[in-house]
């Protein structure tokens, strides 16, 4: 590696960015959400990427961390600050820290050899060993901090283990916990957090848990003691995060699980159902924690039922049941359970049944990635199921749009009587970030029929291809996966078939028709663009971040983030992209599935295409950097960035 | 004597491996701690820990661990299910 030298101040007005990281089980979620909360409670915004692997115990695992006095929507090499917690976290990310950044580590860690590293995957391993040959660095800890100083950046290796055993006097056996909460203290210290701020934190994370809090207190406090004796004869010269700002309204600190959990509690769900899958299964136990729903004055006014079915068959099943009863219904999977889910949404689809269903994409295909990230199950949503029949896909781009889109599709769902798929990914699903808190939509239950109808044919042909719905045991009505007549038998006559089948597509047209400009596209930037990139998913947080320097560097640059994937906008988006010169799809797969749905629908062939599919986030610098390279005439992009 | 990192009752921690416990005492201490009164050379038992692999070996395995650091057994945090992101 050739290491920039050259040693910049690390103060900046645009906040900080760092990685704490160690291996998986090991506690490194504590240091994670402490961090986090404390930046939240210190009134910065934050945006967090949580890294783990799929092997539960020893595998490297990180979380890093952005926080800024504006909004951040994405990660963003290099970082100011690493936490490392294990040697296998200094030989993995000492190429993110920028020049005049800090790494810290526990000073038992220097006598370590750097290259023994049972939980390291093989081929990492071996590039770090070409790399230390190639510039002499020498086999431990101790020898590969003095180079990593001679190459501008700060080491500070700190007794973490003699606090914890000697001032900490750790009773309990907690090792794990109270390293974290000693090494994400020292970070925000190092970082210019006031101390009280963290103690704030520790006492918000630990809440319930005495023991645990009064532990890490201690250790907290310990830290802070010894932090204060070391930066008395040294200069950190990280004084990044500085006075806490007043209060501007209420925040809320919420993963993208979170969020589409609190959307479907506002948004009246009854009944979740689901089998466990990352990065789903989070969502499904949030709801389950608020078993109760009470209004301002104190009265319980629901309690939605999840339930853990037997697999996905089933999941899709029961919530397809509970929707024909008449309550709101959802479950919520990710790629190899939506696999199973296809005939049952095909069974909805069919029968005209408002049933949700909440996809976090992860790496495919089969078991794939199951921890990482991933934007490569658009095309699948949208054509998923044998025959043809209407459904809506909608695509959130960030945690606040996840709340206001999982109220959103069981309106839709309910309004058009479809299934609805609304989309997200791995990125949103487990980055936690800081929202404004969600205003209170509106619950539209579409059309019902009124209670006690004489002669009540569920599918109706009455001109519109929305029939009134009833509920099951209000009304007599069939269902059955075959084609039926209006009252729900089967038949098989031609001509009914025709009508059936117009009536289930002719939504299609009624669902664009209706639809708001917002939920099919937004644009970010100069309406009188030039370049445009079209982006989708977690990653629109990556370019609107990078928008500013995008501007500095092109023309006239702007970004489409395209929501609604079915039925397609074509209209809509083919306004924005028969007036740009250019047109870059940037999304987290191999083909470009958004720039291919965009061709067939639009007969628009979008060239140019960055694109990601390691399983780690497209970043705000990949951005940058990678529309530099378009504008030098690069026609693919394949990026590569994050461990 | 030596110190409790020799000592048949020392139980490292499976991730800071530096500090552990004692089988026969609470509380965490350091793995360089000066032996106590109890201290018994650890001896390879038929299934050890090796630090440098992170594994439990069987003594028929010795020969993929020659060299390599081991203890008579590793020590984890038994509430770790309660913070540990999972994949499934
Ligand atoms: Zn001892
Ligand atoms: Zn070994």
């Amino acid at each position: 590696m050739r290491m920039n030298t050259r040693a910049r101040g690390t103060k900046t007005k645009m906040g900080l960015n760092f990685i704490i990281g160690g291996a998986q089980g090991g506690g490194i979620e504590t240091a994670g959400l402490l961090a986090v909360k404390a930046l939240a409670m210190h009134g910065l915004e934050v945006f967090a990427d949580r890294e783990y692997h799929s092997n539960i115990k020893g595998k490297h695992s990180y979380s890093h961390i952005r926080a800024s006095e504006e909004r951040i929507r994405s990660i963003k090499y290099p970082v100011d600050l690493i936490g490392a917690l294990d040697v296998e976290t200094i030989a993995t990310h000492y190429k993110d820290l920028k020049p005049g950044g800090v790494l810290i580590h526990d000073a038992a860690l220097l006598d370590k050899p750097i290259t023994k590293l049972p939980p390291m995957e093989k081929e990492r391993l071996e590039r770090l060993k070409a790399e230390l040959e190639k510039e002499d660095i020498g086999n431990t800890v101790r020898e590969f901090d003095k180079w990593l100083e001679r190459n501008g950046r700060i080491v500070l290796p700190f007794p973490f283990s003699v606090i914890i055993t000697e001032k900490a006097k750790l009773a309990s056996p907690m090792i794990e916990r109270a390293m974290n909460t000693a090494m994400t203290t020292l970070l925000l210290r190092a970082a210019g957090m006031p101390f009280a701020t963290i103690l704030e934190a520790v006492d918000a994370l630990f809440m319930e848990k005495v023991e645990a809090k009064e532990l890490n207190k201690a250790v907290a406090n310990a830290v802070n003691d010894g932090f204060n004796e070391f930066s008395g004869n040294r200069n950190l010269g990280t004084e990044i995060i500085g006075k806490k700002r007043s209060a501007r309204g209420k925040k809320m600190l919420v993963a993208g699980n979170d969020a589409v959990a609190i959307g479907k509690l506002i948004g009246g769900l009854r009944l979740q159902t689901y089998y466990p899958i990352t990065p789903a299964a989070d969502e499904s136990f949030v709801i389950e924690q608020h078993s109760s729903l009470f209004d301002l004055k104190g009265e319980i006014v629901g309690s939605p039922i999840v339930i853990q079915a037997e697999d996905e068959i089933s999941a899709i099943c029961m919530a397809i049941g509970g929707a024909l009863t008449g309550v709101r219904a959802a479950t919520c999977t990710s790629g190899p359970g939506f696999s199973l889910m296809v005939e049952g949404i095909g069974w909805a689809g069919m029968n005209e049944v408002p049933v949700v269903i909440t996809y976090y994409q992860r790496g495919g295909p089969s078991t794939g990635l199951p921890t990482r990230h991933s934007q490569s199950d658009l095309l699948f949503a949208i054509n998923s199921g044998h025959g043809e029949f209407s459904r809506i896909v909608l695509a959130s781009g960030s945690h606040e749009e996840a709340i206001d889109d999982a109220i959103k599709c069981m309106n839709l769902a309910e309004r058009y009587q479809v299934p609805v798929i609304h989309l997200l990914d791995k990125g949103i699903a487990n980055c936690v970030t800081t929202i404004n808190p969600p205003v209170f939509g509106k619950i539209e239950r579409g059309k019902l029929t009124e209670k006690g109808a004489w002669d009540y044919r569920r599918f109706a042909f009455d001109g519109d291809p929305v029939s009134p719905r009833a509920f099951l045991g209000d009304e007599l009505m069939w269902y059955t996966g075959d084609e039926h007549d209006e009252l729900g038998h089967i038949s098989e006559d031609p001509e009914n078939r025709r009508k059936m089948y117009e009536k289930r597509m002719a939504k299609r047209e009624k669902i664009l028709k209706e639809a708001p400009d917002e939920d099919k596209a937004v644009l970010f930037g100069d309406e009188n663009f030039e370049d445009l990139l079209v982006t989708w998913g977690v990653t629109t947080g990556a370019a609107v971040d990078s928008l500013p320097e995008l501007q500095t560097a092109g023309s006239k640059t702007a970004i489409l983030q395209v929501r609604m994937m079915e039925p397609f906008p074509v209209d809509f988006v083919s306004k924005f992209i028969s007036k740009a010169n250019r047109v870059i799809s940037l999304e987290a797969n191999y083909i470009g599935q958004l720039a291919e749905l965009i061709g067939w629908n639009t007969g628009f062939r979008i060239k140019n295409r960055i694109l990601k599919y390691t399983g780690r986030l497209i970043t705000q610098d990949e951005v940058v950097k990678s529309y530099m390279r378009i504008l030098g005439g690069e026609e693919k992009i394949v990026l590569m960035g994050g461990e | 004597m030596g110190s409790c990192k020799g000592c048949k009752w020392w139980r490292p921690d499976y991730f800071f491996d530096n500090l552990g416990e004692c089988e026969k005492m609470t509380g965490i201490r350091p793995e360089n701690e000066a032996a106590c009164e109890i201290f018994e050379a650890k001896i390879e038992t038929e299934f050890c820990w090796c630090r440098d692999c992170r594994v439990t070996f069987h003594a028929s395995e010795r020969d993929l661990h020659k060299g390599h650091n081991f203890f008579c057994g590793t020590r984890v945090d038994l509430d770790a299910h309660e913070y540990t992101s999972t994949g499934d």
